[in-house]
């Protein structure tokens, strides 16, 4: 039996008086490759947010890998707003999250070569364009060889051999048996590499299928994306 | 986390180019007053080592406790304003470890301007007054290095406080020097008596009355003690009481 390694139930969060997220319930199960689907301003970065306990829900519950006291440190995340050291360099911003999750720096070299960052270690983190810290982020969320992956909007700002790039590492961590969970707007990517897709729309989880039903039911995923979202 | 941790953490952070370029400034700025009291003990002839030591001290204490405050706020809001300490939170580190490791900053820098002090007083004291090394160390006040160490923890501790209240690195950059100024408005205030202020209550007044003294005085302590336990305490409720929003 397949183990779930994020449980949402009931997640409502308010900011003022606007309701963000509406009565969420979601399960992640492990080794899957699930995308959240949803327009800007659906609720996608503040359902991560609440994930990864930075945002405290109105009402409801989160629990991520079985509600490990190391959970956090077992997830590898990249963020919508990268979060690196601006003034510093790429190797030192990596050093500081190896220090964070108590990992040998010995990983940072293969790291960077993955995302062909290698010639770049000694670069401050300012001086790199938007799609090379993009990578960056890759690489700093793949640091101790995490279980559970909280990617959020990783396609931004990649050219198109990034996204060729993307396809081959999650296609690689699925099938290592990593639990992958993106959050994005790009219909292409997530027809091309999710397993389950969930939408989200004006805080509210609208459906959540696999990939092959919504071939099934909707034919394409824009027909999917569209039935639930009002152009 | 432990404690090594978090220091080898701060350490990587204190490199970073802003505060490098802050260190020059911080060279720059301590240098002026010193060449300052300089040419007013050789004017006045001291040739003390204690009372030079003193006069090294008194030249640190403005700028000193300014530029803690400073580096507090510029250090710190760069996280804040560039997002890496939500990132940091989001991968495990917590508010306490954040919290402790600014403290363990402050605590180093008070320290790293203290060396400084000390340096410039043995450099410039075997030069200017031609003291051998026996009474340069002689004239070294222990109680007025607790003081100084005192007096800039409360910098520091202030700058902690407003950054981790306001959350604008820009603001408190501006805030700092004009407060400052302010504070030493009120003081001429008081101490001329043109208006009756309780100036010695302010955390600038306070912190720099405590820097100057060479001796143990116990109501100018329990007031540093006191605004510094405050400020603590709000700074740690900035951090704990605020959602961690994007930036």
């Amino acid at each position: 039996m397949r183990k779930s390694v994020i449980e949402v139930k009931n997640l409502t969060k308010y900011f003022n008086k606007s309701k963000i997220l509406d009565n969420i319930s979601l399960s992640v199960e492990n080794g899957e490759v699930f995308c959240l689907l949803g327009p800007n301003g659906s609720g996608k970065t503040t359902l991560v947010n609440c994930l990864l306990s930075l945002l405290k829900p109105q009402k409801g519950e989160v629990q991520l890998l079985n509600g490990s006291a190391d959970a956090k440190r077992e997830i590898g995340l990249i963020m919508e707003d990268d979060g690196f050291y601006r003034d510093m360099s790429v190797e030192k911003n990596l050093q500081i999250i190896c220090l964070m999750k108590n990992i040998d720096f010995k990983v940072i070299p293969g790291l960077l070569e993955k995302v062909l960052l290698t010639g770049h270690r000694k670069k401050r983190v300012k001086k790199l364009s938007q799609g090379m810290r993009k990578r960056l982020a890759i690489a700093s969320s793949l640091i101790g060889d995490p279980q559970l992956l909280i990617w959020d909007e990783p396609y931004n700002s990649l050219d198109p051999p990034g996204f060729q790039f993307m396809r081959d590492l999650i296609s690689e961590l699925h099938s290592e048996g990593k639990t992958i969970f993106i959050c994005t707007h790009l219909l292409d990517e997530v027809k091309r590499t999710a397993t389950r897709v969930g939408l989200i729309y004006r805080g509210q989880l609208k459906a959540v299928y696999c990939n092959n039903e919504i071939e099934k039911k909707f034919e394409t995923i824009d027909n999917f994306f569209f039935h639930h979202v009002p152009v | 986390m432990d404690l090594s941790t978090i220091l080898k953490i701060e350490h990587t952070k204190l490199f970073r180019r802003s505060n490098v370029l802050f260190f020059f400034l911080f060279l720059y700025l301590i240098i002026t007053p010193i060449g300052r009291g300089l040419d007013m003990m050789q004017e006045e002839g001291v040739v003390n080592a204690t009372d030079f030591y003193i006069g090294i001290a008194d030249s640190f204490s403005i700028f000193g406790m300014l530029l803690m405050a400073i580096f507090i706020v510029n250090s710190t809001g760069n996280e804040f304003n560039e997002g890496s300490y939500r990132k940091s939170l989001a991968i495990g580190l917590s508010k306490k470890s954040f919290f402790t490791g600014k403290l363990l900053l402050i605590i180093i820098a008070a320290f790293i301007v203290i060396f400084f002090s000390l340096l410039i007083y043995f450099a410039f004291g075997a030069l200017t007054i031609k003291a051998s090394f026996y009474e340069l160390i002689n004239g070294i006040n222990p109680v007025s290095i607790l003081n100084q160490f005192t007096a800039l923890f409360l910098a520091g501790i202030f700058g902690l406080f407003f950054i981790a209240g306001f959350r604008n690195r820009t603001i408190g950059l501006v805030f700092f020097p004009f407060w400052f100024f302010t504070e030493f408005i009120v003081f001429l205030l008081d101490v001329t008596e043109t208006a009756r202020i309780p100036s010695a209550y302010f955390p600038g007044v306070a912190g720099w009355s405590l820097y100057n003294s060479s001796k143990f005085d116990p109501e100018l302590f329990i007031i540093a003690v006191i605004i510094i336990s405050i400020f603590l305490i709000c700074a740690w409720c900035g951090l704990i009481l605020r959602e961690e929003k994007t930036t």
